[in-house]
């Protein structure tokens, strides 16, 4: 198994200027004939915190209970964090089968394709924090020195998005239904996750009654999703670190993340072409 | 089917052993409303419970197909539509991985199945040769070196740099062509494509392949056109269902080819 991730893995890294070429080209194609463009990258996420501000911040009058424009940067991290996983994976699901053509055309590593996806994905991510930053800098938000420890967290949660999303890319070679599968399981995930819903009480905002059960808590966290959120907002909101174990659990996750899904086209790319 | 002269000198640069590619294929059902569609998958649901496999079938495209060439063979592939023409180049590609059996490339591969297929609508052709360019596995020095060259071939001149889906078939065809002979492969594989275009972006293509040959690469050329095959070919491999029916020198091929088929 090792041996077939370590040539999937090198046969990657010399690719790495298709990579690039792919993944700026994702982008522009996406952005090209639109009036704002590259904007969008910035506006998505912004337009999706504003709606769900005004159902859950002013509807539910869940802001209430945090400072002032606390919320949004909650509700903003949430988001931004979300949609970097939610969008990867729904690309990669289809980015195989979206890729006949080149894949009936030439034998270049089929992993290029989901790669480059979650490549593009990643960029809108960190503009989105970038953009965060700069905002929470300008309101006199300080940041303690727990941010240096922002780029681990961000690598490792590129590292479980880009497995997981290999791993969505193979089965949606073989199952045109995964698509699909992908909107449903990230629709669950949505409201699993710790995006507009308080699961800690921090700075006056208090957790929700059931995550007072230590069980629940628990078991909540088995979602990757809701460490990396909770991780993000420690550094960026609440100048703390996240606690060891909870990072030590996702850097697991996301290692045998990446791990399954290399080893998946390490095993079956030489098949791919036949099912699409 | 072994080369007698040099057998040193020239090492083979294509060898395949005994290949198998199969594949599965499901037929459908035909359904035309949603209805019926639901009545059919609940009556095939219970066929499956009933037969146990199902409408799935398994199906060999390619039965132990053996084959070397050497560097400055043109190789012209004929056979029937379904013989399996397509599916060797493929597997000679390293598209897909043949079930078994075992295929040998020494060299950079380029393969021109179908024109165009892989180019983003909405980025320009200038920018489609890097992306392609890329990952046919040029680096991209190489493609800005050879940019000028493929785009003279392609003959698009200022719409170059408009974006391919305002392309006509054939303008898509001629870029992807002149990409694809930029590769500067050791191994070439075309699939029937050569015959679209205008008479003569077909000539320049003709005297494309034929500068190849003389820089000793290695050629397959599946095709229909017997003439082609008499023409540019130096040996023909003749397909059916799957296996080699008659191997040997381009003209000997396409005769027998040609007497048993009429045309």
């Amino acid at each position: 198994m090792t041996a077939g991730v370590m040539q999937q893995v090198q046969r990657l890294i010399r690719r790495r200027e298709t990579i690039r070429f792919l993944t700026a080209s994702g982008l522009q194609d996406l952005n090209r004939d639109k009036i704002l463009g590259n904007l969008w990258s910035l506006l998505d996420p912004l337009l999706f915190m504003a709606v769900y501000y005004l159902i859950f911040g002013v509807l539910f009058e869940m802001a209430g209970a945090g400072r002032s424009g606390q919320f949004m940067i909650y509700i903003f991290i949430g988001v931004v964090g979300f949609r970097f996983a939610e969008v990867s994976l729904g690309q990669s699901v289809t980015s195989i089968r979206g890729h006949r053509g080149l894949i009936h055309e030439t034998n270049v590593p089929k992993a290029v394709f989901p790669v480059a996806s979650v490549l593009a994905r990643f960029y809108d991510f960190l503009w989105g924090l970038l953009v965060l930053m700069i905002v929470m800098a300008a309101t006199g938000h300080r940041p303690t020195l727990y941010i240096l420890l922002l780029p681990v967290i961000i690598l490792i949660y590129f590292v479980f998005v880009l497995g997981v999303s290999l791993i969505a890319a193979d089965i949606g070679v073989f199952f045109a239904d995964a698509s699909n599968l992908v909107t449903v399981i990230m629709r669950v995930l949505f409201y699993a996750s710790p995006i507009f819903y308080f699961v800690r009480s921090r700075g006056g905002f208090k957790a929700m009654g059931a995550f007072n059960n230590p069980t629940v808590k628990t078991l909540y966290f088995l979602n990757p999703l809701a460490g990396f959120l909770e991780s993000l907002r420690d550094l960026l909101m609440w100048g703390t670190a996240p606690s060891l174990r909870l990072v030590l659990y996702l850097t697991g996750v996301a290692l045998v993340s990446l791990l399954v899904g290399l080893t998946l086209f390490s095993r079956r790319e030489g098949q791919y072409a036949k099912y699409i | 089917m072994q080369s007698t002269s040099e057998p040193l000198a020239t090492p083979a640069s294509v060898v395949a052993e005994d290949i198998w590619v199969g594949f599965a294929i499901r037929y459908h059902l035909p359904e035309s409303t949603l209805r019926g569609a639901f009545v059919k998958s609940l009556e095939g649901l219970a066929k499956r419970r009933l037969q146990g496999a199902g409408r799935r079938e398994f199906f060999w495209a390619l039965q132990g197909i053996s084959l070397q060439a050497q560097p400055g063979d043109v190789v012209g592939i004929i056979g029937k539509n379904g013989s399996g023409k397509t599916t060797l180049l493929k597997t000679l590609a390293g598209i897909w991985q043949p079930d078994r059996g075992q295929v040998d490339v020494h060299g950079v591969v380029s393969c021109l199945m179908s024109f165009g297929v892989g180019f983003r609508p909405n980025l320009s052709g200038r920018e489609n040769v890097f992306v392609n360019g890329s990952i046919l596995g040029l680096s991209r020095r190489q493609i800005g070196e050879r940019l000028e060259s493929i785009v003279e071939l392609s003959e698009l001149g200022a719409f170059i740099d408009a974006p391919v889906r305002t392309y006509s078939a054939g303008m898509k065809g001629r870029l992807g062509f002149s990409i694809a002979v930029h590769i500067d492969p050791d191994v070439m594989l075309l699939d029937e494509v050569l015959t679209v275009g205008d008479a003569a972006f077909r000539a320049r293509a003709g005297s494309i392949l034929d500068r190849l040959r003389e820089n000793h690469k290695t050629i397959f050329l599946a095709t229909h056109s017997l003439d082609m095959v008499r023409k540019s070919c130096t040996r023909a491999i003749w397909l059916e269902k799957g296996k080699i029916r008659l191997e040997g020198p381009a003209e000997e091929v396409a005769r027998a080819y040609q007497s048993e088929t009429g045309g």
